[in-house]
């Protein structure tokens, strides 16, 4: 769990104010084996993690799973983008933001990493308050630097369990490829929203879980050929 | 003890032995308290009990057996006069439950039934919970506001963005 490692939870603790909902009751997987024994499992990966200003408004999202490198990353980069955002205000802020989704969007599009934020305090002899001023460069710049997860790629492998660790990497290259690409394409057109304004959406489309569906849209897939389907639950 | 208390009491020993030998044929369930035999010999203890001394006058005799430590098999049957003179006068006979019932007991925890699956090793997963049974846990060690708008309030003290989790289920459940 992400949010027992002291890294993660000691990096939100110190930047964010965080906040957890539960938008449904998670669906639970029990396997009868016939002779007492029962495997009872969660359906994970239905998870989604939103950056907001004060008043509600949304900046970015994290959908999915992560590996804790790329997830500290990412919310580093949300740390940096709430201060990108918050430098200017009003209209021009929701241009920048417009800009950010759009840049991000396109560049995932052709399977390129998109716009990097940094911090310019760390660039900068002159005293910034609070020590941070974020700026955002291409991917390329020399100043976007290196993605953390890639970094720590080689020490996640010697740490854990590979099977595990390899099915998280592919839920994380998803979440910051496909994933990634849809929701900052829906933010660049919708404009600014609350999470609460598109958290079936992002169920629904990216995540594949259709919260109004009591079958969260698998329904068809496991009832879809049986032939008791019309009858009552029981 | 006289000749005459002793003849008296071979003739009890007699008789309850031959009633016993011939109403006892009949297989029973060993988990029930014999009545029948009780109704016979009760009297016949009584007898038995009440003519010979009590039992902290036979504390050092070597077969002065404490009651609530009977001997396995000592029911079967009509049990010989002497571990009676030795027992506590209330009540010679405990009953073949006490003895048979921890035995029972201890075997029955001890082998599996005909039939029954092996016993699973110990690095195979146990059988969990069902979702009837998610008991709350700690939800990690990050300090959570217990809603948005409490998120959000802070916020504006802070001036920290806001992290919103969303989840299936929640996050201080087992099952998650």
């Amino acid at each position: 769990m992400l949010f027992s490692r002291d890294d993660v939870a000691t990096f939100i603790t110190n930047n964010f104010e965080p906040v957890w909902e539960a938008v449904r009751p998670v669906p639970i997987v029990e396997i009868d084996f016939g002779n007492g024994r029962k495997v009872t499992r969660t359906l994970h990966g239905n998870i989604a993690t939103y950056v907001c200003d004060a008043d509600g408004w949304l900046f970015d999202v994290l959908p999915g799973i992560y590996e804790p490198a790329a997830y500290l990353d990412g919310l580093n980069q949300f740390r940096l983008l709430h201060n990108y955002a918050l430098q200017v205000g009003g209209h021009e802020r929701n241009e920048r933001m417009k800009a950010y989704h759009e840049a991000s969007a396109a560049a995932l599009a052709k399977n390129e990493d998109g716009p990097r934020l940094v911090n310019a305090a760390d660039l900068s002899k002159a005293r910034i308050e609070r020590g941070l001023k974020a700026m955002l460069v291409p991917a390329g710049s020399s100043f976007a630097g290196k993605r953390t997860a890639d970094d720590e790629r080689g020490g996640a492998v010697a740490s854990g369990d590979l099977a595990v660790w390899k099915e998280l990497w592919e839920d994380t290259r998803l979440n910051e490829s496909v994933r990634r690409r849809e929701i900052h394409a829906k933010l660049a057109e919708s404009g600014p929203v609350k999470p609460g304004e598109i958290k079936k959406w992002l169920y629904k489309e990216v995540l594949h879980a259709d919260l109004d569906d009591p079958y969260l849209g698998l329904g068809e897939m496991l009832v879809g050929s049986d032939p008791f389907r019309g009858e009552p639950e029981r | 003890m006289s000749v005459r208390k002793l003849a008296m009491f071979a003739a009890a020993v007699f008789i309850a032995v031959g009633i016993a030998w011939g109403q006892e044929p009949q297989a029973k369930d060993p988990s029930r308290l014999d009545l029948r035999k009780r109704v016979i010999e009760f009297p016949v203890e009584k007898a038995i009990v009440g003519r010979t001394a009590p039992a902290g006058e036979n504390a050092g005799a070597p077969n002065a057996a404490p009651p609530a430590t009977p001997m396995p098999g000592a029911t079967a049957g009509a049990p010989p006069a002497a571990p009676a003179a030795a027992a506590p006068p209330q009540r010679a006979d405990r009953g073949k439950s006490l003895i048979e019932f921890p035995v029972k007991n201890a075997v029955a925890g001890r082998t599996a039934p005909p039939g029954a699956e092996p016993a699973p090793p110990a690095n195979s997963p146990p059988a969990t919970a069902t979702h009837r049974d998610n008991p709350k846990v700690e939800p990690g060690k990050v300090k959570w506001h217990a809603d948005f708008a409490a998120a959000r309030e802070a916020a504006k003290e802070s001036g920290k963005p806001v992290l919103l989790f969303h989840m299936l289920g929640n996050l201080d459940d087992k099952f998650c």
